[in-house]
């Protein structure tokens, strides 16, 4: 596969490869992930990659003195809205 | 999780100065923002300053927010742009490394073996998400950028292109290009690891 068809596919197959792994792909790339090992593969590994940092990224929570912090600031600036009424 | 209608109340009462219903947003999306805090800036010191920053100037400016996108959207964009400042002020090389294309000549040379499943637990759990996390920060931030906004937090296309105003398809190769840096670094990882052959 050579020529202006290969790198209108590659530019597909990278197009695909910015978008949702799970989404369908245009007929053309479809067809050459179903025939080509590597590529499947390959997509396989991005998906792999992708849901370890999902993985990664669910866990986050925020430290609860942060939130602390956070919600006097919160409340102490309607305080301050208050003394500017009067 | 609330809907949109429940929110839009919440909303309101929070644009008349009631604070336990800001709260209220705070705790709706607060893991969401602090996560992001710090996958961006890569610290928990700034991601800190960037949480709590992007909920105090979402309070002054909430009489700004005029619905137009929904609450979290606004939100995200105002801690985005905090971290994006953040990053810039610490570091001397804020620059548009390039990363690489993956490479479909050498892919189709030779048979790809594929990966078993993996799991966080495989090697320890920590030394495993400090590596994910050190391969993260390697990503130069215009790539890191738009993985952790696609990837990590589940934005679209459109929504990522948006809120860093750039085009859709420049957000398509920038994923591209950042999922497959991640993958070459957690493949090496895993190498050493002895999980791959
Ligand atoms: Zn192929």
């Amino acid at each position: 596969m050579k020529g202006k068809h290969h790198s209108k596919l590659l530019k597909d197959i990278c197009d695909f490869l910015g978008s949702d792994l799970d989404s369908p792909p245009c007929s053309s790339i479809k067809e050459h992930l179903e025939k080509c090992k590597n590529c499947e593969i390959y997509v396989d590994k991005l998906k792999k990659t992708v849901a370890l940092y999902r993985k990664l990224s669910m866990d986050t929570k925020v430290p609860d003195r942060v939130n602390r912090e956070l919600f006097a600031k919160i409340y102490f600036s309607k305080d301050k809205d208050k003394g500017r009424e009067k | 999780m609330v809907n949109r209608l429940e929110e839009d109340k919440i909303l309101q009462r929070a644009r008349q100065g009631d604070r336990d219903a800001f709260a209220e947003l705070v705790k709706m999306y607060g893991d969401r923002i602090y996560g992001l805090a710090l996958r961006m800036t890569g610290n928990e010191k700034d991601a800190e300053d960037v949480y709590q920053d992007t909920f105090l100037m979402a309070l002054r400016k909430l009489d700004q927010f005029k619905g137009e996108s929904s609450f979290f959207t606004w939100v995200y964009h105002i801690a985005i742009n905090m971290a994006i400042s953040k990053i810039k002020q610490r570091k001397k090389n804020f620059s548009e490394n390039g990363l690489e294309d993956p490479d479909f000549d050498r892919l189709h040379q030779e048979p790809q073996k594929s990966w078993p499943d993996i799991e966080l637990t495989q090697v320890d759990r920590e030394r495993f998400r400090k590596k994910l996390s050190k391969a993260l920060e390697k990503l130069p931030e215009i790539y890191r950028t738009v993985f952790i906004l696609r990837d990590m937090h589940g934005l679209s296309t459109e929504e990522t292109a948006r809120i860093l105003e750039i085009t859709p398809s420049n957000t398509k190769i920038r994923l591209m290009r950042a999922r497959n840096f991640l993958k070459n670094e957690l493949e090496s990882f895993l190498k050493e690891e002895g999980i791959l052959l």
